[in-house]
């Protein structure tokens, strides 16, 4: 079982694509989501490749002759001996905190709703963060609830896509998005700006209004293949790819267990507090996550909680 | 549970229908159009569009435009809103009966009014009546319905080049 929690947050850069496959929906190739909510999300498998081979490539980085051992310790064997020993290290599925709507000022508005607040209380508590906020609901299903003094509030109503919903201001809003800004927003210098901004284009909206937003107001982005001779687009080669927006949030509960590598005390990962340390100490800084990669999508920025801010 | 599964097959069923005679629904507003029209020089053009329509190729062709609307028309209210999309499907039609665009229209709208039991014209609705929950409710309703108008659009209408 596990013994140590962390959270880590994802805040993307850039549009990110973790696909399903599957084309039975609107776009042809439409983001992974969850079954029961719909809520997008990042499966865990894409999330600890990534993390692996981002490990790897830092420890090498370092020259560090025990890189390869490590990273097996952390993650588990290469899938030919993979059933040698289980990897330490267990990402669970990242799920969106903050997801960007466009809105009729202050451009866009950070929403988020009941449901996903109370969820990621509940990781988080069991990651070891404190959480002193309580999550206000909105009293009916045209109400949304801002910070005072918020830039998305125009005449007692926010205007998000084409839908004005009631705003009210919150108390309790204030406090979730001060401490999302000072403990899941990036910490590095040139996120200042974002973190001055989040109070003021934070919203809370009800349930199912945020599913819907989800839904209908992630990035579809046409693509094309041209045919050189002719210039024009290939026969049956326009398609539509589905992108959470650049500017969502997301975070990924991880849990680590005692390294269970036959070499792990060599490499001085004796217990899960070791593992752990060692993934702190690489020092995620930015990742590249789902596809079109050579494009220049699906770059996020990390902040990894891992009890105590190390 | 019952009734959320109802609720995909009626979409479905009435998408099925929608496909299945497209064509028709275009040639039958044409026949009436032409049974209004008292211009004698009008109603010739008018026939002349009938016949295109009613021959193998103009058919086709017909049904490719259809076809490259129910690919496109999702994307387009994701990226506009619901009632752009429609206004753009109006403006197209320019209330021309056997125009693709205009009998694209009428599915849409036929089936949303029915979920509503709306007597009024849709787009009027939305612009002067609906409130901005109702309208993101039937912007998610119209999504539901064109995801099988779609697939089946793809399944059995002939392909244009796009």
């Amino acid at each position: 079982m596990f013994e140590k929690a962390a959270i880590l947050f994802l805040y993307c850069e850039t549009p990110l694509h973790a696909g399903s496959g599957s084309s039975m929906s609107i776009v042809d190739l439409p983001i992974q989501r969850e079954r029961i909510t719909n809520l997008p999300i990042i499966q865990a498998s894409s999330l600890k490749g990534v993390l692996r081979a981002e490990a790897k490539r830092i420890l090498e980085q370092r020259n560090d002759p025990q890189a390869n051992d490590k990273v097996q310790a952390l993650f588990g064997p290469e899938t030919q001996r993979a059933h040698e020993y289980a990897g330490c290290v267990s990402p669970h599925d990242a799920r969106v905190l903050l997801f960007p709507v466009r809105s009729l000022v202050g451009v866009f508005a950070w929403t988020t709703c009941p449901f996903v607040l109370e969820r990621f209380k509940r990781e988080a508590t069991a990651a070891g963060m404190q959480v002193p906020w309580q999550v206000p609901v909105p009293e009916n299903s045209n109400q949304a609830l801002v910070v005072n003094g918020s830039e998305v509030k125009i005449e007692d109503k926010v205007v998000l896509e084409e839908f004005a919903f009631d705003a009210k201001e919150d108390k309790e809003a204030k406090k979730i998005a001060e401490w999302i800004r000072d403990n899941a927003l990036p910490k590095s210098e040139e996120y200042q700006q974002w973190r001055e901004w989040l109070p003021k284009r934070f919203v809370i909206l009800p349930d199912d209004a945020f599913r819907d937003f989800t839904q209908m107001a992630t990035e579809v982005i046409t693509r094309i293949r041209i045919e050189q001779e002719k210039k024009t687009v290939a026969e049956g080669a326009l398609w539509t790819e589905e992108h959470l927006p650049s500017e969502t949030l997301l975070y990924a509960p991880i849990f680590v267990s005692k390294p269970l590598a036959p070499n792990a005390k060599n490499l001085g990962l004796t217990n899960a507090d070791d593992a752990l340390k060692l993934l702190s100490k690489l020092k995620l800084d930015r990742l590249q996550i789902g596809g079109d990669e050579t494009v220049g999508r699906g770059i996020v920025k990390v902040r990894l909680y891992c009890g105590g801010e190390k | 549970m019952q009734s959320m599964r109802t609720l995909e097959q009626e979409r479905a069923r009435y998408a099925w229908q929608c496909i299945q005679h497209c064509l028709d629904h275009a040639i039958e507003g044409l026949r009436a159009r032409i049974a209004e029209e008292r211009n004698e020089k009008n109603r010739e053009e008018l026939q002349r569009r009938l016949k295109t329509l009613q021959s193998e190729e103009g058919g086709k062709n017909w049904k490719k435009g259809y076809g490259s609307l129910a690919r496109k028309v999702p994307s387009l209210i994701l990226t506009n809103g619901l009632g752009q999309t429609l206004a753009f499907l109006k403006a197209k039609g320019k209330g021309d009966p056997s125009d693709e665009h205009e009998v694209f229209y009428q599915h849409i709208s036929n089936w949303l009014k029915q979920r509503l039991r709306l007597e009024d014209d849709l787009l009027e609705w939305i612009v002067n009546s609906a409130n901005s929950q109702q309208y993101r409710i039937t912007t998610m309703e119209a999504l539901a319905f064109l995801q099988w108008l779609k697939r089946f659009a793809e399944a059995i209408l002939p392909k244009g080049e796009e």
